[in-house]
């Protein structure tokens, strides 16, 4: 074998000797690219990976609630449904989605994914459509239940105000850590025709929690 | 003395081996992605058009349920035909700097006909003809921003136009210091034929293997479905095209190298 591969050489020595060349050039030459310019490369690259989405969970099975920290070990995925909301007075029951794309919102309620999940101890966002999943939201009155039941736990919440604010009053759709309200939301007057500029906003805040269904460490 | 000559001939080969990758890589780059036509059948070949009229469809049907109205408004709204002339004239503004109309105001018009035709029908209410006004100007932002995203011509813009003038300076330099080299060294590079291949060679299946193995392709998600396919087609393409100037290159440099053997050997 070894014989074989020195005749092999032999035979074809100049053009062996031009690909190691050649290889060495090339090699070289990387070299001084990549010492020059290798964090711009990886810069553009970074960028167009950053565009890659990987879903790494397809369920949520790993959703934990730690009721010392309040904190979710592991967040549901993007677009499943991690809960049911109930409000017994109106005959509410319907989907949580986590996430409020429109097209999530097809389907079901929409979590707000920059606020927080029932239990954290923050605002916690919810976003339905006026004639569909929240078409029954108006008829809810103050100090009525409202009830979350997610994958980690049941949340009970009361009502204890109401109001119609403009779409772009950040103020009263804010997200605060300190202290759990449940914001629930939908477009207002009910049949406005277009996109409308007004929403319908119930306040709940954070009756009680059952820590007997919640599965924790 | 006779090392220093050696060296002196290497680093010469090396020199000309580098333009040789340029006029290449230049050549590569104006056939390409500088070319709208590339984009173009690239477009064409992917099915595009119909998977951008499903996109521009869904997304328009997700912002039906908010406003009160029915999908029969989006009837007859855009045909594939107008996708494809408003997409063709996005690229080609683009590459060529000319302003072309597209369909926006026809969409507008159509839809707001639409829409009225839909109130009249359900005798309904208009509480505000300023609501009517922003979901329509919602609607026509859906239809625009999907076609091609304007954030995405705004910084391919930016760059574009200097990345052209680079590659013909480069292109145009290149030719000219192979044509210097070849009318007064010839006799010096015809043992290197196959080298200045060789290495042009070799860099290339890095710069694939390295792409391929730095860059999620498969993954790879911008703003909708139809434009990460062609994002995703447009790069593969790319790729095995390295690839396929990367064979014949090395095909071409072992028939050049055995040429010479055999009049050697004459």
């Amino acid at each position: 074998m070894k014989q074989k591969i020195i005749d092999f050489y032999q035979k074809n020595k100049e053009i062996v000797n031009k690909i190691i060349i050649s290889f060495l050039f090339a090699a070289f030459f990387l070299t001084i690219i990549l010492v020059t310019s290798k964090k711009n490369i990886d810069e553009y690259l970074n960028a167009l990976n950053s565009q890659a989405v990987k879903v790494n969970n397809i369920d949520n099975k790993n959703v934990r609630f730690d009721k010392d920290t309040k904190k979710l070990l592991d967040h549901p995925v993007y677009g499943s449904v991690f809960a049911t909301l109930k409000i017994p007075s109106v005959n509410l029951e319907y989907p949580i989605y986590h996430g409020n794309t429109l097209d999530l919102l097809k389907n079901g309620i929409g979590h707000n994914i920059d606020s927080f999940f029932p239990g954290e101890g923050g605002s916690v966002i919810l976003t339905g459509h006026n004639n569909t999943y929240f078409q029954n939201l108006y008829n809810v009155k103050k100090k009525a239940i409202v009830e979350i039941e997610t994958i980690y736990g049941k949340f009970t919440y009361k009502v204890y105000d109401i109001k119609i604010i403009r779409d772009n009053d950040e103020k009263s759709l804010s997200i605060k850590n300190n202290k759990e309200v449940l914001m629930m939301y939908t477009c207002y007057p009910k049949n406005a025709l277009g996109h409308s500029s007004r929403r319908y906003v119930v306040y709940a805040k954070l009756e009680g929690v059952d820590y007997e269904s919640i599965k924790t460490n | 003395m006779k090392v220093l000559k050696q060296i002196k001939n290497y680093l010469f080969v090396f020199f000309i081996s580098i333009i040789i990758l340029l006029i290449t890589t230049t050549i590569f780059l104006k056939s390409t992605i500088l070319n709208y036509n590339f984009v173009l059948n690239i477009i064409e070949k992917d099915n595009y058009y119909n998977k951008l009229y499903d996109d521009i469809y869904e997304e328009m049907l997700n912002n039906i349920p908010s406003s009160g109205f029915d999908k029969v408004i989006l009837e007859n709204l855009f045909t594939i035909e107008d996708l494809k002339q408003d997409t063709e004239n996005i690229i080609i503004d683009f590459y060529s700097n000319e302003k072309i109309e597209n369909h926006n105001e026809r969409l507008k018009s159509k839809l707001n006909t639409n829409i009225n035709k839909y109130i009249k029908d359900n005798k309904l209410v208009v509480e505000s003809q300023n609501d009517i006004n922003r979901y329509v100007n919602i609607m026509i932002e859906v239809y625009k921003k999907n076609i091609i995203p304007g954030s995405v011509i705004e910084q391919a813009e930016k760059s574009f136009k200097m990345i052209n003038i680079i590659v013909t300076i480069t292109l145009i330099l290149s030719i000219i210091s192979l044509l210097v080299i070849i009318i007064y060294k010839r006799k010096e590079l015809y043992k290197s034929y196959s080298i200045l291949l060789l290495f042009t060679s070799f860099v290339y299946i890095f710069i694939y293997f390295y792409i391929k193995n730095h860059v999620d392709i498969s993954n790879l998600m911008f703003y909708n479905n139809s434009l990460s396919s062609i994002v995703k087609s447009i790069i593969n393409n790319l790729l095995s095209r390295l690839l396929i100037i990367t064979i014949i290159y090395f095909i071409l440099s072992i028939i050049i190298e055995i040429i010479i053997k055999k009049k050697h050997l004459k």
